[in-house]
Formats: C-alpha cells, sequence, structure tokens
C-alpha cells in the first residue's frame, strides 16, 4: 500500500510538474482539476486548523490550567466570529464586518503600532559602530531612512538619489542572488519530494 | 576628559521610556502642527500611475487584489482607495479579490466608502477570499468560474453582467496588487510568467525592497513603495482631476519624517554613546595597566 502511495504521490508530482511545458488542452484540464481538488483540501485544512484550536483550548479550561482564562477567550472569540460568519449577514451592516471593523481591526493595527516604538528602541540599543561591516550597515540605513521621506529633501537631492540607488543596484542584486539559491534549493527539495526520497509526508521521518 | 566621556556614555544607556514617548511625540504632533513638508511625485509613482490609467481607459477590467489586513491599514490603505478612486474616475471597471484572511474586511469596508455610487455587477464585483493563491491563479487563466462559483454575496457568476465579459485573463487589462506580503511574487509566478497578464505592485516599505529584482526583470511593470509613494500617487490623482484633494498619505508624510528623523537621531546618540564608553574604558584599563 505504501509503494502504491509513493508511485502515486511521484507521479501526480511528476505531472504537475511536467504540465507546466504541455499546452495541449486535456493536460491543462486535468491540471486545472488538479488545482481545484488542491483548492478543497486546503479548505479542509484550514476546518481542521479551528478544531484542532478548539481542541487545545477547551483542555486547557477544562483543567483549569495557567492562562485558562485567555483560553475562554480565544474560544469565545471563535464561536462568536464563527457564528457570526455562518449564521449572519457578512457584508456592510452584518454583524461579521462589525466584529472585523470594531475588533479585529483596532487590535490588529495597535499590535502593528507598537513596532514603531520597539523599531525605535531596537535601532538605538543595536545599530552600533563595532565594525567596519556594521558602519556600513548603518551608514546605509541611515541614508535610506531619511532618503525615502520628505525630509531628505531638506538635505538636498543628491541623499534621496543616493537612498535609491542603495535600493534599486545593491538591495536588488543582493535580493537577486538570495532569490536564485532559495529558488535552486527549493527545486532540488521539489524533486526530492517527488522522486519519493523525502517522504515524511508518507513515514513520519525523512528519508 | 573622562568625565566628559563619562557623561557622554550615559548617551548610550538612554531609559527606552523617553526613546518611546519621543517617537510618540515626533508621530502625534505633526499630525496636528502640520510641517508642510513638500512631496513631489518621482518616476516609480509616475510609472504606477501611467499604467493604472492605461488599463483603466482600455475598455477591458482590471483585477484588484486587496492582499492586506489591519495592520498595514494605514500604508496599504491609502494605495488602495487611490486605486479605486483611479480606475473607476476613469470610467474602468474592476473584479476585486483576496487572498489575505482579514483582506475580506478590508476590501468590503473600502468599497463601502469607496464604490458608492458605482453599480455592483456591472462597474466591479467582489470574490472575497480564496486560501490558495497559487492554484487559483493558475486556475484564472482558464475561466474565473473554475475557483469562484459565486461572488462574495453568494450570486452565481454567471448572473453577473461583468463577469459574463470577464472569463478568464485574456480579458483582463491589468492586475493591481495591494500587499504587505508575498502575494505579488505568486501573481508573477503563477499569472505573468503563465499568462503573461501585466501587473503591478502597491507594497509596504519593508516588503518593496524584495521585488525591485522583479520591477528590474520587467515581470511587474511598477512598484508602488510605501507611505511616500502613496503620497506621491495622491498627488498625482489630484493633479490629473480623479481626486478633489490629497488624503491620508499626504497628510501622514509629516509624521513619518520626523519619526524617521528621530530614529536617525538616537542611532546617532547611541553610537556616541557606544563610542564614548569604549574610550573611556580604554583609559580605565590603561591606567589599571
Amino acid at each position: 500500500m505504501q509503494i502504491f502511495l509513493r508511485v502515486f504521490v511521484s507521479a501526480v508530482g511528476i505531472f504537475m510538474l511536467v504540465q507546466f511545458f504541455l499546452l495541449h488542452p486535456a493536460v491543462r484540464n486535468a491540471a486545472g482539476a488538479l488545482n481545484q481538488w488542491a483548492n478543497i483540501v486546503l479548505a479542509a485544512s484550514i476546518f481542521l486548523g479551528v478544531l484542532n484550536l478548539i481542541r487545545v483550548h477547551t483542555s486547557r479550561i477544562a483543567a483549569l490550567r495557567k492562562g485558562w482564562a485567555y483560553s475562554a477567550i480565544t474560544v469565545f472569540g471563535i464561536c462568536i466570529t464563527a457564528g457570526a460568519g455562518l449564521f449572519g449577514k457578512t457584508g456592510q451592516g452584518g454583524l461579521f464586518q462589525h466584529l472585523f471593523e470594531h475588533v479585529i481591526f483596532p487590535l490588529e493595527a495597535m499590535t502593528f503600532a507598537l513596532l514603531a516604538f520597539y523599531i525605535a528602541s531596537a535601532s538605538f540599543r543595536a545599530f552600533r559602530v563595532k565594525s567596519l561591516n556594521a558602519t556600513v550597515m548603518l551608514t546605509a540605513a541611515v541614508i535610506v531612512i531619511i532618503g525615502r521621506v520628505p525630509l531628505g529633501q531638506l538635505f538636498g537631492q543628491w541623499i534621496v538619489d543616493l537612498a535609491r540607488f542603495l535600493l534599486e543596484y545593491p538591495n536588488a542584486g543582493a535580493k537577486r542572488a538570495m532569490t536564485i539559491g532559495v529558488g535552486l534549493g527549493a527545486a532540488a527539495m521539489s524533486i526530492k519530494v517527488i522522486l519519493g526520497i523525502e517522504r515524511t509526508y508518507l513515514t513520519g521521518r525523512g528519508g | 576628559m573622562s568625565f566628559k566621556h563619562g557623561m557622554l556614555s550615559r548617551l548610550g544607556l538612554m531609559d527606552r521610556r523617553f526613546v518611546h514617548f519621543i517617537i510618540l511625540a515626533a508621530v502625534t504632533v505633526p499630525l496636528f502642527i502640520p510641517l508642510g513638508l513638500k512631496t513631489e511625485p518621482t518616476e516609480g509613482s509616475r510609472a504606477f500611475f501611467d499604467e493604472v490609467q492605461a488599463a483603466a481607459v482600455s475598455g477591458r477590467s482590471v483585477i484588484i487584489s486587496v492582499d492586506f489586513g489591519p495592520d498595514t491599514e494605514a500604508e496599504n490603505g491609502p494605495m488602495l482607495a487611490g486605486v479605486l478612486k483611479h480606475v473607476f474616475g476613469a470610467g474602468g471597471r474592476a473584479v476585486i479579490l483576496t487572498f489575505h484572511a482579514t483582506g475580506r474586511g478590508i476590501a468590503e469596508k473600502y468599497i463601502d466608502t469607496c464604490l458608492r455610487d458605482r453599480e455592483y455587477g456591472t462597474d466591479y464585483v467582489f470574490l472575497g477570499y480564496s486560501p490558495s493563491a497559487q492554484n487559483v491563479m493558475l486556475n484564472l487563466s482558464r475561466a474565473f468560474s473554475l475557483d469562484y462559483r459565486t461572488d462574495a454575496r453568494g450570486t452565481e457568476l454567471n448572473k453577473l453582467d461583468l463577469m459574463r465579459e470577464v472569463k478568464n485573463y485574456d480579458d483582463v487589462a491589468l492586475v493591481i496588487d495591494i500587499a504587505n506580503n508575498a502575494i505579488p511574487r505568486f501573481w508573477i509566478q503563477f499569472a505573468v510568467e503563465e499568462s503573461g497578464v501585466p501587473m503591478v505592485a502597491a507594497l509596504t516599505g519593508v516588503m518593496a525592497p524584495q521585488f525591485y529584482p522583479y520591477l528590474q526583470a520587467g515581470q511587474t511593470r511598477a512598484i508602488l513603495a510605501g507611505m511616500q509613494q502613496a503620497a506621491e500617487y495622491e498627488i498625482l490623482l489630484q493633479e490629473s482631476g480623479y481626486a478633489e484633494s490629497t488624503s491620508t498619505a499626504v497628510a501622514a508624510m509629516d509624521s513619518q519624517s520626523v519619526a524617521h528623523g528621530a530614529i536617525v537621531l538616537f542611532i546617532i546618540l547611541g553610537n556616541i554613546g557606544y563610542l564614548a564608553s569604549r574610550k573611556r574604558r580604554k583609559e580605565t584599563g590603561e591606567k589599571s595597566a
């Protein structure tokens, strides 16, 4: 059975790889159908994730473990939001959109806004001219921080142009190199999975 | 000499609450007392404007992908509002969708605010959230109906006038992705490269540097990077008559400028303190030796 599964997974993987290069309608239709199945599996996995979250938190509440009150708030939030989405109106004027705009929205925005303070504090403590490399990085960071806002114009157009140069050339070059490296690594890993060399999805362990 | 170094070295030990207070003041005070720092449209924002303009007047629809949540709404929100004003002001039509879990609420909010005078189903359609960006993007090259049987309101696609005309990427003039994450990369991989549909991206300042290689390769036609270029885009919209006045991005630029200045000042002060303490340690070490 396991051998059959390995062959099946490999065959599907090879087919999905090859279909990128084949324009025959039958191949494209089959690939499209598999993509739709993947969507269904993904949607089901979200449902499983929610169930798992509820299981973890309800067991914590039942055992009155430390932080059980936070778990209770989490489960309450899930039930209310899911209920509003499943049984109520989801567009403007509905409870779901009200929850989004008046609960989720301010909470997420507030959490992210705190980053401004942490970034300021971290840059004050971490950006130090400890070595040549650190000094180069610090100088580049200061030029980009100033050159990407109207404040930079007060120092002259040169700082704006220099910030742009740093982003478009050294930054883009380094990013391109990383992207190619990651791409090659992902391709190698994918081939290992497709050929069954890396089969944690079947055995629960690598190799 | 060592007394001076002692005083300077204390700069490096500044209380973080003081740092937080200064940042709070730097962000909030310019909102109430504008400094009037000038923002000029640059090549990048002009390229973005031109691409959206050409698509909106082309007679074909655009896809607007709302791929951000409330966390970066301050930065991405003005971009989305600007794009909606621009596309519909120029007589364009749009299919709006999202691959971000909280993007649906954001899209609903902006549709309600910006598109009240537009007719749903004819001028625009909202397809809602889909969790599998890559698969959906691949399938859209064949047909929207493969992954979207209904729109976000539960109406079947074939009952919507716009969706009877827009079958797949062939009927789309441009994909406009407003994002704070890697979704634009998926658009490039699975839509631009697979089907040749052109794309532009409006990104947070943090994400934008990662997309310059794609811009230089022509895989994305233009990038609107961060609040600065969102402000530039607002100015272009005002100059072109698509907006009566500039909006939140321009208003926020003074705040952002002063906050950036404060951060640079703290970096300088921190380094003065660090160098002074290093010199002091050296002197003390020499004396003890």
